[in-house]
């Protein structure tokens, strides 16, 4: 009796059926931690609740500790450069709590290019009136200071696409698709870490969804005249090249970098959705940020 | 701000740049603000443990030194 109600334990657990989608990353990356599959599979189910799982180029969850398996895109998990997964260079570190920077020379290339690339069979691309950058930091960045640093920028810096809090002072002006503008919008007060979800549905208004309580604040600035041809790059920012080149990468992140999503607008409702479903991967994974 | 970093020339800043030192991850040469090449004590140690000192066995004698980066932009 007892040898019977253990086989059956086992197969309840070994036959858990997940999201097709979720199932396709777990192979990818190799996950075999119970904990791992079901905070993944708990994440597309969110997003997909949510209404964004479809207007997303790129997913990154960070998980499995190693290069190999951080390096995968939850959207369409494939060892390619067109699939969006990442390659690495330089001091990165990769561990259960993500993948941390060393603030000199690492760095991700996702191969986005925010004026070419598309998904979802061309249904999905970032315009300069529809985008969004989800970013969740386990660690503040002790830098040096500097603009904000992950992305890029095209020639003469006029047409960026830039996001994360300022290293030195704390301050957010991400620029997401847009001209140069000053001044940022959060500013030291703010947390410097955790969720930072940047978004626009239209030409005019950047808003920002953070942890710091329930409040979105909002920036006005200029549509760039042309979406910059660069590639988007994580914990850097791409400049002084045209794509393919990797150019002279600068401004490096020196922080743990857990989460990363890219891809067309959403709306208010669909952020506040989606910084509660990554709230809730890292904490099913214990790595909340500190 | 400073660091440590190893220190190297451009010779092997030419042999490695974009080498895999280990699976899915590239050297990446940096040059500090006088214009020196440098890597990360994360790319020398796990390129030895991955065995790379083979093919490139300056790995084992470079040493670190004051790396002094160039102040970020803004832009």
């Amino acid at each position: 009796m007892f040898s019977g109600i253990a086989f059956f334990q086992t197969e309840a657990v070994s036959g858990t059926v997940y999201d097709t989608d979720a199932q396709a990353f777990i192979t990818a990356a190799a996950l075999t931690s119970d904990l791992q599959k079901g905070a993944i599979n708990q994440l597309v189910l969110d997003f997909k609740a949510a209404g964004t799982w479809g207007l997303m180029l790129a997913i990154y969850p960070f998980i499995g500790g190693t290069a190999s398996s951080h390096k995968y895109n939850l959207k369409d998990p494939q060892d390619t450069d067109a699939a969006f997964r990442l390659t690495f260079s330089g001091g990165w570190t990769h561990s259960s709590t993500g993948a941390r920077t060393n603030g000199v020379n690492a760095y991700a290339n996702t191969f986005i290019n925010p004026s070419t690339s598309t998904g979802g069979g061309g249904s999905i691309k970032m315009l300069s009136t529809s985008a969004s950058v989800h970013q969740y930091h386990r660690t503040a960045d002790p830098g040096i200071g500097g603009g904000p640093n992950h992305g890029g920028y095209a020639s003469g810096n006029t047409r960026m696409c830039l996001v994360n809090w300022q290293s030195g002072t704390g301050d957010c002006d991400s620029r997401l698709l847009t001209t140069n503008t000053f001044p940022p919008v959060l500013n030291a007060a703010f947390l410097k870490r955790g969720n930072l979800i940047t978004y626009k549905t239209n030409g005019t208004t950047i808003r920002y969804r953070t942890d710091d309580g329930t409040g979105e604040p909002t920036k006005t600035m200029t549509v760039t005249a042309a979406m910059p041809n660069m590639l988007f790059l994580i914990g850097a920012r791409y400049t002084g090249a045209t794509p393919p080149a990797i150019g002279t990468p600068n401004s490096w992140v020196n922080s743990d970098i857990n989460f990363f999503a890219i891809g067309a607008g959403i709306s208010s409702t669909q952020s506040t959705a989606q910084k509660a479903a990554v709230t809730t991967y890292q904490t099913t994974l214990s790595r909340l940020y500190v | 701000m400073t660091f440590s970093m190893y220190s190297i020339d451009e010779i092997q800043k030419e042999e490695i740049e974009g080498v895999l030192f280990a699976p899915d991850s590239y050297f990446n040469p940096v040059q500090d603000i006088n214009g020196f090449w440098f890597i990360s004590d994360i790319e020398v140690l796990t390129a030895i443990g991955n065995g790379l000192d083979g093919e490139y066995p300056w790995l084992l004698t470079i040493k670190l030194e004051t790396f002094v980066p160039i102040p970020k932009g803004p832009w």
